[in-house]
């Protein structure tokens, strides 16, 4: 590999002086037609080539061309394309007529390749840069929400730089969490997340947040087998392809600034009651030791004083926002400025980003600074060569903890904090003599003050990443092109958890540092030859050969019993434990794909890829998998039809093999530092124990001869344009089965191991995606858009391994699991109430509290039953006004929030009956196996806290339907008029809204997108002690010189 | 400058794909951990040993074995479900299901499959004594699986290549197998040569030690099985007049230790130091059912197990009964956490004052040998000294004490025995599946059902894990409720 890539670059440096001349440069500005405004990222491209550019935001492009180049296609979004003759003009100023469809629209496919979308036998969800840039994400991925069908983002929590799930056409996947192949300039990069499991888990943010939305131009979300085959097995659970901007030939250099200042606050908070003070509940009576809601009421008290943490005695009062008084406004600039331009033999983009965010809970902030760079060079006709590179520099402190189990997670205290605590004398007394200030005695002596965790116990992590790619383009005759794209992304993250000397619950002090260092390697060389056979047919070949290396090192050092307060040092740690893994595969892959078309009409591709694996047996190591595509434009065989202006009918059938995770075929022994401890956490135990190591045997039994993961997958579709465009209808139904599952089986623990690994079980996921734009109403200037974008999947477990008859996929606390079943799809499993032949609760007649069932049940899929995204665009001249819905409906989720908060007496729901005593639902044994209804009353203490607690899965368990308006964005570009006579180009401001609303959801208290499962974990639809969500709103300024 | 002509460039890109091809299967062969062993290399049995040994005590001092058993065994009091107690549901005979499963995951694999493969190993290295080590601990952990969930697999387990899905052995085919096992190892024994040494954190691979231990091991599981075997009179007999190697003494008790050092303390200190504050919060108090017998005597060990009530005075609690207090502060006296569950408080798996009840008991009852009620006071002395002896009683306090004791070897055998498991429960008050086992197989004390439990009996056994329950079609249906009697039990 290494000599490749140095003889690589010797021809780059030693053969600049040879190739120049061969090449000249055309120029020129593309506008609309309805308002004669320039039209920014508007493809140019010579025909019968990938050679092209997009339009910079004035319009204007420059571009260079070979000598004997003779035209030159001109394409956007919404508008009819059109192809002009060259004819020795170096300047080529194009009028685009609007066709509100874009028939000839060029998508980035797989490896890179553009392609007319028409052309396509597989439905591609394309985003481009205008709707990034508008209401910018921390984490571009999230900006994809509502806009593409089938793609489906699980946000984790409100955590500044917080993490994102995606996931495509549905999990398809057992033993991985199915995240989709992120490709960035041909370049795959990491997608990475640091996750510490269930106990204090904090948000690490996922690495695809580490690219910088002003820099993308456009993002294709490959959802089919099809779409991916190229890219082999890395894409089986599909491809998110960004391109990033670039600047064009022959124009000056032109600066671009994005500015934006957003606010952010909890999207939605708990209801709480008012009423109740703190108390030990059974009695309610009052005990400043208690940390709840279930003490006396305070009108009843009015006329006492009582004893708080500070030592005063007061007059009980509720502070009805003390939780709300806890969260801050985050505060979000987003700032980029980018140079771009080119001579006649280059371009280049450089650009600066900056995104500066104060998060919602109390020290939690996000820097991330990203300097871009792009750049393109024709050394002659035949030979041409572009690099891009990004460089990330990220620092982020005080990401909170969340879930239970861990002295930093603070999110379950604060929602349960008494209602009559003021919130800003916890704020102000939270540190005594260099300890937390004690919150009580009793209960809550354990109890850390949340504002000791905020202030010492701050979580900070350190990134840096380099990726990027350098291409060479050697065409050395016409048709012919051959490619090599060599790319690498490395990145070091650096972070630390901390617990301070004193915290209640590690009050020696603690730190733990992680160092993971990533590094991916991929080369890919493409061969592709287009061919005119006659006036008619077509053919386009590719050849392909891919090589991937990715290697991680995590290094991580558990350092305990610090001398000297706050000082983070290893050297300051009585013990220092630490441990270090490294895991590093490699993939080989040939690829090739053979197009025909036929008269712009009809289009067929047969693709093929082998890959080896290194992960594999040696025996398994080869595996091969073909997809067939085709599309048909039937209405070239209608003429003229004023109706349907255009119409295409898709197929595809694709195979996609997969392999494992390296190191998971030998037998091995692993020498181990930590183990598990009940209630302390799962690398509590340390070794050397006494000063002695310890070796561990694994824990799954492995399968030498596993084979690779098959993925089957069909799909048809259609494209219909009415009306020139004014009503766009696109709708796929597909078909996927994956077999050979490659995961953990549970094996019987007597047998000494805990799981078989090995090839079980098949999973299907079937589903419709459709698209539907129409533009009701298009007069003179004024314009209304609307964009439908609906997808169901049904997912089923087809069959498992058949010693098992369901698959545990990921583990909550208290017996909550998902699971894979036979028959279901993927789904939260838990204790369930017990339940008589009419559906009724059975409450045992002497306790009064709601029975369960001895085995944990089926509560519902995780993944709803469909998604759809309503987007509306109004325009008129310059203002543009849209705004999105985002729309789930089906599927539950587990809240622990939810029960802690009911549990604890603070929710407004515990003032049911007054909290006088209840007679819950339900019906008793009448001893004859017959049932009556319950006559029994309890107190609103016992109903709560005896129903509501965390163990009883099914009272913590919600449909996680909703409705929501996701984003609201208010543009006005300034009349060009307006500032001709300075200096600046155009200029547009912007009001840019996020999250706006839940407009419905039976969720209470808290947002029913939350989830705590890291985007490694297979599962999601699980809450626990989160961080709420967040609302953003903000304004943008954007100019140009 | 032209020394690399364009022309050339199909020949380079042929180098790009020919590199990789070239040694393809080369390239790919990555695919071993650096970080781990193999089969191939040599791994000292006694690594593997002390994996398993350091799991196998952690997890018996921890929150999934030690608190479920301690709370639902009434050796200690829970304090109720109120702001000053413990909250611990194990009260109530909710039994948590990663109490089940990590002690089942901790028996079979942490500390099975790891002796299975120390034993591979010690094969290979022609170490029969480490062979021996392990076998005896084993030994153990499944005695505590049959003892906690009765029918458990044992012929078939730990063998994955033969049974996927491993049969459950009745409760006396396990110990009648552990017996074998056992007698197998003293069998094997080499007392002239070490076994593993360094990692042998209980006795250095003293072998001697290990011996004794065997044979104290058979011992127990004899006592256990008597009342339902009578065939078992002659193997204690045999046991016990056979002296050459003798039972474990005081300088041979089986103990795991814990260390200062952190994250290598004892469990329950942590847990106690996580979530309890000296003074403010306690999670452990007195139960009547130890504290009524020592309060009559006196009992030297009162400070030492339990803090003062606001009053001045111990008081204990039934199970599940409410903590009370006085404006705030304890009246129920606290277990005193400090004290027994220090950082480097050990894990005692068998202690000398045990075996010396056990042989008290022998002699008190006449166990195959003669009844002897002399023999059986002296065991009694030595055995309540040896459990003085382990908290450092001054001399005077345990010469104080043993003389308000009975003598009973005056005694009938009822008193007699009473006097034995009295000063057992007390002993084993912090040995809680020790002290479980010994209530169920001498019904003493009385114990009664805690008020809130939803049951009509005390709890006898665990229900089988969830995972196990799942996947091994061999397990016992209709499943065992918890109050259903194992085999060994009266």
């Amino acid at each position: 590999m290494k000599k490749v890539f140095m003889a690589l670059s010797f021809v780059m440096v030693f053969s600049l002086g040879n190739i120049l001349a061969q090449t000249r440069t055309i120029t020129g500005t593309v506008t609309g037609s309805d308002d004669g405004q320039p039209i920014p990222g508007a493809s140019v491209f010579v025909k019968g080539t990938t050679m092209g550019t997009i339009t910079q935001i004035d319009g204007d492009y420059s571009l260079s061309v070979p000598q004997d180049a003779e035209i030159l296609v001109f394409s956007f979004v919404g508008m009819e394309s059109q192809e002009q003759s060259i004819a020795g003009r170096s300047v080529i100023n194009v009028v685009l007529n609007s066709s509100a469809i874009a028939m000839d629209e060029v998508v980035v496919t797989a490896i890179g390749i553009t392609r007319q979308e028409k052309s396509l036998g597989y439905s591609v969800g394309v985003v481009n840069s205008e709707s990034l840039e508008k209401a910018r994400e921390g984490n571009v991925i999230n900006s994809l929400s509502g806009r593409v069908a089938g793609l489906n983002i699980i946000q984790s929590s409100g955590t500044a730089g917080g993490s994102s799930k995606v996931v495509i056409r549905g999990q398809s996947s057992l033993g991985s969490s199915g995240q989709p192949l992120f490709i960035v300039d041909g370049m795959p990069i990491s997608n990475n997340s640091l996750s510490f499991g269930i106990n204090g888990a904090v948000d690490t943010g996922s690495r695809i947040g580490d690219v910088s939305s002003d820099d993308i131009a456009s993002i294709s979300v490959l959802k089919g087998a099809a779409a991916t085959a190229l890219y082999g097995a890395r894409a089986k659970d599909g491809a998110v392809v960004i391109t990033t901007k670039k600047g064009s030939k022959n124009s000056p250099a032109a600066v671009s600034v994005n500015s934006s200042v957003r606010f952010e606050n909890p999207l939605k908070l708990p209801d709480f009651q008012n009423e109740f003070g703190p108390g030990p509940g059974a009695t309610g009576n009052y005990s400043m030791n208690s940390w709840n809601g279930w003490g006396p009421s305070l009108a009843s008290v009015s006329d006492q004083k009582f004893p708080i943490f500070t030592g005063e005695d007061v007059t009980l009062k509720a502070y009805d926002n003390n939780v709300k008084d806890f969260f801050e406004t985050g505060v979000t600039l987003a700032n980029s400025v980018s140079i771009a331009g080119g001579d006649e033999k280059s371009d280049y983009r450089i650009g600066l980003s900056s995104l500066n965010q104060e998060g919602i809970i109390p020290n939690n902030s996000y820097d991330r600074y990203n300097v871009t760079f792009n750049g393109g060079r024709s050394f002659s006709e035949k030979f041409s060569s572009r690099v891009s590179f990004s460089y990330v520099n990220i620092a982020s402190e005080g990401r909170a903890a969340q879930g239970s189990n861990d002295p930093n997670a603070i999110i379950s205290s604060i929602f349960s904090m008494p209602r009559t605590m003021d919130v800003n004398l916890l704020k102000d007394n939270w540190i005594l003599d260099g300890s937390p200030y004690p919150l009580g005695s009793g209960g809550v002596a354990s109890t850390n003050n949340p504002y000791w965790i905020l202030n010492k116990n701050v979580f900070t992590n350190k990134l840096d990443r380099v990726f990027g790619n350098l291409v060479l383009t050697y065409k050395p005759f016409k048709g012919l092109t051959i490619t090599n794209n060599a790319g690498v992304d490395f990145f070091f993250d650096d972070s630390r958890r901390v617990w301070a000397k004193n915290t209640l619950g590690e009050n020696k002090g603690r730190f733990i540092t992680y160092n993971q260092d990533n590094k991916v390697l991929n080369n890919d060389l493409l061969i592709t030859y287009d061919y005119d056979i006659n006036e008619d047919f077509n053919l386009k070949l590719l050849a392909g050969h891919n090589i991937v290396q990715t290697t991680t090192e995590l290094v991580e050092v558990d350092a305990k019993d610090l001398l000297v307060a706050d000082i983070y040092s290893y050297a300051n740690a009585q013990t220092n434990s630490p441990s270090n893994t490294y895991r590093q595969r490699r993939l080989v892959g040939v690829f090739g794909d053979i197009g025909v078309s036929y008269k712009n009409m009809a289009f067929f591709n047969v693709t093929g890829r082998n890959d080896w694996s290194s992960t594999m047996p040696l025996s398994e190591q080869s595996y091969f998998y073909p997809s067939f595509s085709g599309s048909f434009v039937f209405t070239e065989l209608l003429e003229n039809n004023r109706v349907l202006t255009f119409g295409k009918l898709r197929a595809n059938y694709a195979i996609v093999g997969s392999d494992t995770d390296p190191y998971q075929l030998d037998y091995v022994y692993a020498p181990v530092n930590s183990y598990f401890l009940q209630y302390l956490g799962s690398t509590a135990g340390r070794f050397p124990h006494g000063g002695l190591l310890g070796y561990t045997s694994p824990g799954a039994y492995p399968d030498p001869n596993l084979k690779p993961q098959k993925q089957t997958g069909f799909e048809v579709g259609f494209d219909l344009r009415f009306f020139n465009g004014r009503i766009n209808l696109d709708a796929t139904y597909y078909s996927n089965l994956t077999v050979n599952h490659i995961a953990l089986v549970d094996a019987p623990n007597s047998t000494g191991y805990f799981n078989f690994r090995k090839n079980a079980g098949e999973v299907s996921n079937k589903g419709i995606e459709v698209m539907l734009g129409v533009t009701p109403v298009k007069v003179g200037f004024f314009n209304w858009d609307v964009n439908f974008n609906f997808a169901s999947n049904k997912q089923e477990v087809v069959s498992l391994d058949p010693t098992i008859t369901e698959l545990n996929l990921t583990s909550g606390y208290s017996g909550l699991q998902i699971k894979a079943a036979v028959g279901e799809p993927f789904s939260l499993y838990g204790i369930a109430w017990e339940r008589d032949e009419a559906g009724n609760i059975v409450i045992d007649g002497t306790t009064g509290f709601r029975k369960t069932q001895a085995t944990a049940q089926n509560l519902g899929k995780i993944t709803p039953d469909f998604t759809l995204g309503i987007a509306n665009t109004f325009s008129f001249k310059g203002i543009s006004l849209s705004g999105v819905l985002d729309i789930r409906q089906g599927g539950v989720m587990y809240s622990n929030t939810v029960s802690s908060l009911r549990t604890n007496g603070v929710a407004e729901e515990t003032m049911l009956n007054g909290r006088n005593a209840i007679i819950d639902k339900g019906v008793v044994s009448d001893g004859n196996g017959g049932f009556v209804d319950n006559t029994k009353e309890i107190s609103a203490y016992d109903y709560w806290t005896q129903n509501y607690k965390t163990s009883n899965t099914e009272a913590n368990v919600f449909d996680a339907s909703y409705v929501k308006l996701r984003e609201v964005t208010l543009t006005y570009n300034l009349p060009k008029r307006w500032f001709d006579q300075i200096f600046l180009d155009n200029m547009s401001v912007g009001f840019e809204a996020r999250n706006l609303w839940i407009i419905s959801s039976d969720v209470p208290h808290i947002d029913p997108e939350l989830n705590f499962f890291s985007p490694s974990d297979v599962g999601s639809g699980v809450e626990f002690g989160s961080i709420p969500s967040t609302r953003s709103y903000g304004f943008n300024l954007k100019f140009s010189l | 400058m032209k020394i690399f002509k364009f022309t050339k460039l199909p020949l380079l890109l042929w180098v790009t794909i020919a590199v990789p091809f070239a040694s393809c299967s080369d390239w790919l062969d990555i695919n071993s951990n650096p970080y781990v062993a193999n089969d191939q290399t040599n791994i000292d049995p006694g690594y593997l040993f002390n994996y398993a040994a350091t799991t196998h005590s952690s997890n018996r001092q921890g929150g999934d074995f030690y608190i479920p058993l301690l709370i639902s065994g009434q050796t200690v009091a829970d304090g109720g479900f109120v702001d000053l107690g413990g909250y611990w549901s194990e009260s109530l005979y909710d039994i948590s299901i990663y109490s089940t499963g990590n002690t089942w995951v901790t028996a079979y694999a942490n500390v099975g499959t790891n002796l299975i493969k120390a034993k591979e190993f010690a094969l290979k290295n022609e170490n029969i004594n480490a062979i021996v080590q392990a076998e005896i601990l084993q030994a153990q952990a499944l005695f505590e699986m049959t003892m906690i969930f009765g029918d458990v697999p044992f012929s078939e387990a730990l063998n994955i290549e033969e049974y996927k899905t491993p049969k459950f052995d009745t409760q006396k085919d396990v110990l009648d197998g552990l017996l074998v096992l056992l007698d197998d190892a003293l069998a094997k024994v080499d007392l002239d040569s070490p076994g593993i040494q360094q990692y042998d954190i209980f006795y250095g691979g003293d072998m001697t030690k290990w011996a004794k231990l065997a044979r104290s091991l058979k011992l127990k599981i004899l006592m256990i099985m008597v009342d339902k075997d009578q065939s078992k009179e002659a193997a204690i007999k045999l046991l016990v007049e056979d002296d050459a190697i003798g039972f474990i003494n005081e300088e041979s008790e089986w103990i795991f230790p814990f260390f200062e050092e952190a994250s290598t303390q004892n469990p329950n200190f942590r847990i106690n130091d996580r979530y309890a504050a000296p003074g403010e919060y306690y999670m452990f108090f007195a139960h009547n059912s130890v504290l009524d017998l020592m309060k009559p005597l006196n009992d030297p060990r009162l400070p030492v197990y339990f803090e003062k009530g606001v009053d001045g005075n111990y008081n204990g609690l039934l199970t599940s009964e409410d903590v009370e207090d006085v404006e705030g502060v304890y009246l129920t006296s606290p277990i005193n956490f400090q004290r027994v569950w220090a950082a480097n408080a050990p894990d005692v798996m068998y202690s000398f004052s045990e075996l010396s009840f056990h042989l008290a008991e022998v002699y008190a009852r006449g166990l195959g040998v003669t009844q002897d009620l002399s023999k059986a006071q002296e065991h009694y002395l030595a055995g309540v000294e040896s459990a003085l002896g382990f908290w450092q009683i001054e001399s005077a306090e345990v010469d104080a004490f043993i003389a308000q004791l009975g003598d009973i070897s005056t005694m009938n055998q009822e008193d007699a025995l009473e006097a034995i498991y009295s000063q057992v429960w007390v002993d084993l008050m912090l040995r809680p599946f020790e002290a479980w086992v010994h209530s169920r197989r001498t019904s003493f004390p009385e114990l009664t059902v805690p008020e809130l439990a939803p049951y009509e009996s005390l709890i006898y056994r665990w229900v089988y894990p969830d995972r196990e329950r799942n996947v091994n079609p061999n397990v016992p249906s209709p499943l065992p409720e918890i109050t259903d009697k194992m085999w060994f039990q009266k």
